[in-house]
């Protein structure tokens, strides 16, 4: 017998009455479709709108590049944070000739001496985000009917989102999330004047609140305070590495159900860092584990929606990518943007299109809401 | 033509968000798990996977434990949706690296099985006897062959295991494996023609040969 065929037999023969069994998978079926039909909203929380350009508010408390909870009590005493003169000015064409994991690795070294602006009892933290993202209208293919096409059209919309923890974050949190300005056309198969109209959903406008920023307490499953996969818990935090080869291995295996691509865990570092809660003492070793990240460059330099500069900073991709930017007189993080590839997902946008710009803030602030 | 939602574009959110019924079926590999009709998309999706994964669960953690990881693996789905992105990866190979990191939380039970499994088919095959009727030594082959490969794939390595039993049981694509274990593809191919060509061998042996270690 062919040694092929004996093994893919074999194989086959295996434990083949548990695999071709025909159990009743109604109950299984019942438990996620339960879970799914109240969990709409999470899935939200973390696809977060990308904030609004055109809305430069003003945020009256200063701007902490990173902040930490700190128990109640007498409030620490920063350590003064190292003085960093700006670095000459440099031209579009000359930055994306610089090193990523250079200006990585320098904002790692801006930000190493950095230290978190203390959350007074009474006090709260308030990441705000603001900018623009792309909302798109689109038909598919009917099924059975591959000769038709795909029409669809996308716009441009502001938006921002504004949460407030408290000090105590097992406390109630507040988000709020509005629309900004009118969107504008970016493209589409058809006339402006000919689009279907395009509504906002339920979740792009509104004011939620929560203890341990729990805004959607019937959602399955049930948010769990502190827990430690959660980055918008402390937890979260206080479990990583304090070693850039270590959260460099970490971004690996926590992006292998997506295959740790670099881009995957680019793309995973990012988010992270934009929930805008990541402490001072693990931000450097965060930078220099996306610096070990292959195909990272710079991509230019960047104006965000609130007025400041930064470089972007992202990898190749065909459909879109994304940039985080980074402040690099003092390594802070300060938004993302998102630029369509050579192949864009929507394919009446052309690539290069700028398809989102958003400013991260995070302040320290005596009033929520 | 047949219409679908409006498409919220924040972020990563999916180019083409996973049709409604009826419409766009050639988009259903990559889904957008992030849009408001979670409850619809996860139906499908469900439809779609639930039972060949059930199979390729109840294969390696037996059938007993087999509903449980099922959906536990949707629910973790639906937990980490956010983390899916449809312009990576088809959705398959990502289910499955959810149910085959659950299945390394079962480890030890399913290298017990398989050597349980050994056992019986290597028992089987002794009380068979080693007549000369064709039937009753294909038989025996048979049972000694299922004996050989149970015994030597509760020795693999557990990612040799993953990459074989994916393959092999789930049907995936070495690209679908590759997102499934966090691997390149290469190595997928280079890993499987290795332990094919070593369990190739191992069937090749005289029976006798066989040792199906004890239980630990």
């Amino acid at each position: 017998m062919n040694d092929q065929t004996e093994l893919d037999r074999a194989l086959d023969e295996l434990h083949r009455e548990a695999r071709t069994a025909d159990a009743p998978l109604t109950d299984v079926r019942a438990t996620v479709l339960a879970a799914a039909a109240t969990s709409a909203p999470v899935a939200r929380r973390r696809r977060r709108f990308l904030p609004a350009v055109a809305a430069a508010a003003a945020v009256a408390a200063a701007v902490a590049g990173a902040v930490v909870f700190v128990p109640d009590g007498p409030a620490p005493t920063p350590t003064p944070g190292a003085s960093v003169a700006a670095p000459e000015p440099t031209t579009e064409q000359d930055v994306t000739l610089l090193s990523a994991r250079q200006v990585l690795n320098d904002a790692a070294d801006l930000t190493i001496t950095a230290v978190d602006r203390p959350i007074a009892p009474g006090q709260f933290l308030h990441i705000s985000e603001h900018g623009e993202h792309t909302r798109s209208w689109m038909t598919l293919p009917a099924v059975g009917r591959p000769e038709s096409t795909t029409t669809g059209y996308t716009l441009l919309a502001g938006s921002r989102r504004d949460v407030w923890i408290p000090q105590d974050y097992t406390q109630e949190w507040l988000e709020r999330r509005a629309v900004i300005g009118e969107p504008t056309w970016l493209g589409g198969t058809m006339p402006e004047s000919e689009a279907p109209p395009m509504t906002p959903s339920d979740t792009d406008e509104g004011e939620w609140r929560g203890r341990c920023g729990d805004f959607f307490p019937l959602s399955k499953p049930v948010k769990v305070c502190g827990a430690p996969d959660d980055w918008d818990s402390p937890a979260f935090y206080q479990g990583l590495p304090r070693d850039a080869a270590q959260l460099h291995q970490w971004l690996i295996d926590t992006t292998a159900h997506r295959g740790s691509t670099p881009s995957g865990m680019f793309h995973y570092g990012v988010q992270v860092l934009r929930a805008g809660l990541m402490p001072a003492d693990l931000r450097a070793d965060w930078y220099r584990a996306l610096a070990m990240i292959d195909g990272v460059r710079v991509f230019g330099t960047v104006t965000t929606p609130d007025g400041r500069s930064g470089l972007a900073i992202g990898l190749d991709e065909q459909r879109e990518r994304r940039e985080l930017i980074l402040d690099p007189t003092n390594g802070d993080f300060i938004g993302e943007r998102m630029v369509a590839g050579p192949e864009p997902d929507m394919s009446w946008i052309p690539p290069g299109t700028v398809t989102s710009l958003v400013s991260v803030t995070t302040t320290v602030v005596d009033v929520m809401g | 033509m047949t219409k679908i939602s409006e498409l919220d574009h924040r972020g990563r959110d999916a180019p083409q968000r996973a049709p409604t019924a009826g419409g766009g079926s050639a988009h259903s590999s990559n889904p957008d798990l992030g849009g408001a009709d979670v409850a619809e998309v996860f139906a499908r999706l469900f439809d779609t996977h639930a039972r060949p994964l059930r199979g390729y669960l109840a294969g390696r953690v037996g059938e007993h434990a087999a509903d449980d990881l099922v959906a536990e693996t949707f629910l973790t789905a639906l937990r980490r949706r956010d983390t899916y992105d449809p312009t990576q990866a088809p959705i398959r190979g990502w289910l499955y690296g959810i149910a085959t990191n659950l299945v390394r939380t079962h480890v030890r039970q399913e290298i017990r099985g398989l050597r349980a499994t050994a056992r019986e088919h290597g028992r089987r095959a002794d009380e068979s006897g080693s007549g000369h009727d064709a039937n009753v030594a294909d038989r025996v082959d048979a049972q000694r062959s299922t004996q050989r490969l149970a015994s030597a794939l509760a020795e693999l390595g557990q990612q040799e295991r993953d990459v074989l039993l994916l393959t092999s049981w789930a049907g995936l694509e070495p690209a679908e494996v590759a997102a499934a274990l966090g691997i390149p593809a290469s190595t997928v191919r280079s890993r499987l023609h290795r332990v094919r060509r070593r369990l190739q061998a191992i069937l090749a042996q005289s029976p006798t040969l066989t040792v199906v270690e004890n239980e630990r």
